[in-house]
């Protein structure tokens, strides 16, 4: 009923006062009334002796009409109801009454406050004499107007001093009040994850004790985290990089490439450039390990320095070959950046006085349409880096590896993609989620399929990456999301639905706009719902998705990161974006089984992530094996054909 | 058994009865002289001199044996022997005997103290006669003008019917002698404790503050 403390407090203050300030009148109204009474009595006394004084030589002479006279002036002033004369044989000589008048009060005051019509009576003596007696009844009209206007004028006296007292005590409140204002915003933060708040420090000792402690709490779990974020860092930057050179080893590049090149939806075509050293062991004999990791040490900030300039992906891929992804670029772009390459290596292999003691070869696997795994890409390199190689003359070779999409051209995709779009030819499939360690269901993600001309559905996987080419993600995504809430309303037996969005969409205020008041007329699916975002489509621009997820938690929904732990900056965006948990990529999970390195990586994001109340799941685990080794890392639950696999969803 | 706070209570109602009964008892003896104790005779004792103790004791002696042959029939004589043995009593004004303008005494102060003015010697003997038996409405103190001193005078006047003159008991006269027949002195206004009944069941003359003061010292009087 009430909200703030301070409400309470001042109705509680409000209530008391109106309470003593009642009382007080009360208890003046009823004393002036007894005040009035007494005086009536003693108003009717003084008259009554004074007329005996005065009447009793008239009455001797038994002059009625001067008697009369007499009384006449003292009854009109009208402060007497009744006098009587009475002989002593008890006639009634003379008898003045006043005709009913009103009181001047109303009816309820007399009734509340009565006040007595006092008589007094006074012997009439004529010398020696007892010849009658007077009687005076006083009239209370007088009393009874005197006591009004006390009760009026008291009471405005108290309501004024009530007004005031509330205005004193409510200021009061505030300003003894306010720093818990204050705590109460950091107390609001912490429960919203974000511990950089401190509460000020107010003058009052309980609150000051309050305040004290919230911060210090507050700053220890704020500690806390900074440590576990350190050390989740060192521990990806030692799984997934090389010690010699610093780039990406082996199994770095290969999460990172499916990240970048395959799972971020927006490439179409690209390039795989490697270069590799021949006879590297030779040089390493001849010249000592020191000089060989010198030397590697300086191609790799090369190959670094070129490979960032066109935003490709470099790594060190075995001990004297270097591999970097080049997404986007073209067969001649590819081709332009290799011939680059080589003669910045050759200037750094010059400067080092290298030149003729080590040579290497370059080749370029090119694709169109989404990227191949990079098995495939890898082989069409190494077979142009061999045919370099056989002809010795360290030019640039490049192989094809095209995939089955880029069979249909671009414009054919587009015209695919629009009829798809404006008939709705899309299917709605469901993947379990599964808790760990108990496998029971904790979630539903939601996956969508395009029904091509010929019925086949096609994997997002396949034709996303057109959609986003051709500027169509928020069209794509306001269909599917239509879909999934509205059939998630008429589903109410389902629970957590997880459901994928593109970060391109929530980039745009119309989108968010449709999105937010089509879970606001649909409250019952949006608690229910969580938003998947690519990390590295996150990533991109924090500022969008931190609009996105506040528009959320208004409407009730919530969001989440998947392909997480790719990214550079994986561990900073968990923190910033604060989502409801992060769903590891599917390329974490070889490494997982291989080394011990990304296993601590996997329990060091679990536990940077449980002050925070972001849980980790991992996403496309396909045997058994790697189950243990998630749950031993604290993983919350999994999906992938494991799980369970795609089924159509329906309602 | 009854709750303990409920048996409180009825023993406070009882004890209420009990003091109220005595109160009136009181109210009616008020200024008797059967109403002073022993302890008040030894107060007035030490206050006035031996010799009060032995006055008090003959003034109780004087009502108790008037008392038992006084009659109805009778009332005029006593008038007289009230009247003479009152006015035994020094005449001593109120500045000189108590250190103030004007005071009105107790019986038993004036006994007690063998003086007093004016008004003392009326209300002793209005109380004397009332405990004697006679009927207070026939007795009233009279504010009086005293024609030869020139000055205020209280007396005590006895109407044997309403319609009556009355007869004046004076501490200046041991006679008794009819009003019509005191030309020295002019009636101003008479009163007596029955004038309550007049005022409407109040005591009227709580109004006369020497009488309020009077009767508050009886009734302490009383209680010794």
């Amino acid at each position: 009923m009430f909200g703030s403390l301070r409400q309470q407090l001042l109705a509680g203050i409000s209530v008391a006062f109106l309470l003593l300030l009642t009382g007080i009148e009360t208890i003046h109204v009823v004393a002036a009334r007894r005040i009035m009474q007494e005086r009536l009595e003693s108003h009717a006394q003084d008259a009554a002796t004074s007329l005996g004084l005065s009447l009793g030589a008239l009455l001797a002479h038994a002059d009625l009409a001067l008697a009369e006279t007499v009384i006449n002036p003292v009854f009109d002033r009208g402060y007497y109801q009744r006098i009587e004369l009475i002989s002593i044989e008890g006639r009634v000589l003379l008898a003045k009454k006043l005709p009913a008048i009103e009181l001047g009060v109303p009816e309820w005051f007399a009734t509340l406050l009565p006040l007595e019509a006092p008589t007094a009576g006074s012997l009439v003596m004529a010398g020696w004499k007892q010849v009658g007696s007077v009687h005076v009844t006083s009239h209370p009209r007088f009393a009874y107007r005197q006591l009004w206007r006390t009760t009026w004028g008291t009471l405005a006296w108290m309501a004024a001093l009530y007004c005031a007292s509330l205005v004193a005590a409510f200021a009061f409140l505030k300003s003894v009040l306010l720093p818990l204002e204050s705590i109460e915003r950091v107390a609001i933060a912490i429960g919203n994850r974000d511990f950089t708040a401190a509460a000020e420090t107010p003058r009052t000792r309980e609150l000051r004790h309050v305040a004290a402690t919230i911060n210090s709490l507050s700053a220890k779990v704020k500690q806390a985290i900074e440590i576990e974020g350190a050390r989740a860092e060192s521990l990806r930057q030692e799984a997934y990089h090389d010690s010699v050179t610093g780039l990406l080893n082996r199994r770095g590049f290969s999460t990172q490439f499916e990240a970048r090149m395959r799972d971020a939806g927006d490439v179409y075509r690209g390039a795989l450039v490697i270069l590799q050293f021949h006879d590297f062991a030779a040089f390493n004999r001849d010249a000592g390990y020191e000089q060989g990791d010198a030397l590697l040490e300086s191609v790799a900030a090369v190959i670094a320095a070129r490979s960032e300039a066109v935003g490709g992906l470099s790594a060190h891929w075995s001990g004297a070959a270097f591999v970097i992804a080049l997404p986007n670029a073209s067969g001649e772009g590819a081709g332009i950046f290799a011939d680059e390459l080589a003669r910045a290596v050759d200037a750094a292999l010059a400067e080092a006085g290298h030149v003729a003691s080590v040579g290497y070869n370059l080749g370029v696997g090119t694709f169109k349409g989404a990227s191949p795994p990079l098995g495939q890409l890898l082989a069409a390199a190494d077979g142009a880096v061999a045919r370099a190689a056989s002809r010795g003359n360290g030019l640039v070779d490049q192989g094809a590896a095209d995939s089955a999409a880029a069979t249909l051209g671009s414009s054919a995709w587009r015209a695919r993609l629009e009829k798809a779009l404006s008939s709705g030819n899309f299917e709605l499939y469901s993947q379990p989620v599964l808790g760990l360690p108990r496998r029971d269901l904790v979630q539903h993600e939601i996956l969508a399929r395009l029904i091509d001309e010929s019925g086949r559905s096609v994997a997002a996987a396949d034709f996303f990456p057109m959609v986003v080419r051709h500027g169509m993600a928020a069209r794509l995504d306001k269909l599917i999301l239509d879909r999934v809430i509205g059939q998630l309303a008429r589903t109410p037996q389902m629970g957590e639905t997880a459901v994928n969005v593109s970060a391109t969409s929530i980039a745009s205020g119309d989108f968010l706009k449709w999105l937010k008041s089509r879970l606001l007329a649909a409250p019952a699916a949006a608690h229910r719902l969580v938003f998947e975002l690519s990390e590295s489509g996150s990533a991109l621009d924090r500022d969008s998705v931190l609009r996105f997820s506040a528009m959320l938690r208004q409407a009730g929904a919530r969001f989440a990161l998947d392909n997480f732990g790719l990214h550079r900056e994986s561990l900073q965006l968990m923190r910033a974006l604060l989502p409801a948990y992060v769903k590891l990529s599917r390329a974490h999970n070889a490494a997982l089984r291989a080394d011990e390195a990304s296993r601590f990586f996997v329990a060091s994001l679990v536990r940077l992530g449980a002050p925070l109340e972001i849980r980790v799941i991992a996403q496309g685990v396909e045997d058994e094996e790697v189950l243990p080794i998630l749950s031993s890392a604290g993983v919350a639950g999994f999906q992938g054909y494991l799980g369970g696999p795609l089924s159509v969803w329906r309602s | 058994m009854l709750p303990t706070s409920w048996r409180g209570s009825r023993r406070y109602a009882f004890a209420s009865v009990l003091l109220a009964t005595a109160l009136a008892v009181w109210a009616g003896q008020l200024g008797f002289s059967t109403s002073v104790s022993a302890v008040l005779i030894d107060q007035y004792a030490s206050r006035f001199g031996q010799d009060a103790r032995e006055r008090l004791l003959g003034w109780r002696a004087f009502v108790k044996g008037h008392g038992t042959e006084a009659q109805v029939a009778r009332e005029t004589a006593m008038l007289a022997i009230v009247n003479r043995y009152f006015n035994r009593a020094r005449f001593v004004s109120d500045i000189e005997h108590w250190g103030v303008d004007d005071y009105w005494a107790t019986p038993a102060e004036l006994i007690a103290s063998d003086g007093g003015d004016c008004e003392d010697y009326a209300i002793a003997k209005y109380f004397a006669l009332k405990e004697l038996g006679i009927p207070r409405a026939r007795l009233r103190i009279t504010y009086v003008r005293s024609l030869l001193l020139k000055q205020a005078h209280m007396v005590l006047a006895y109407y044997p019917t309403p319609q009556a003159d009355p007869l004046i008991l004076d501490n200046l006269d041991d006679q008794i002698r009819p009003g019509s027949q005191r030309l020295d002195l002019v009636a101003v206004y008479s009163f007596n404790d029955e004038d309550a009944l007049i005022a409407g069941g109040r005591p009227a003359f709580r109004q006369v503050r020497r009488w309020r003061d009077l009767t508050d010292r009886l009734e302490r009087e009383a209680r010794t």
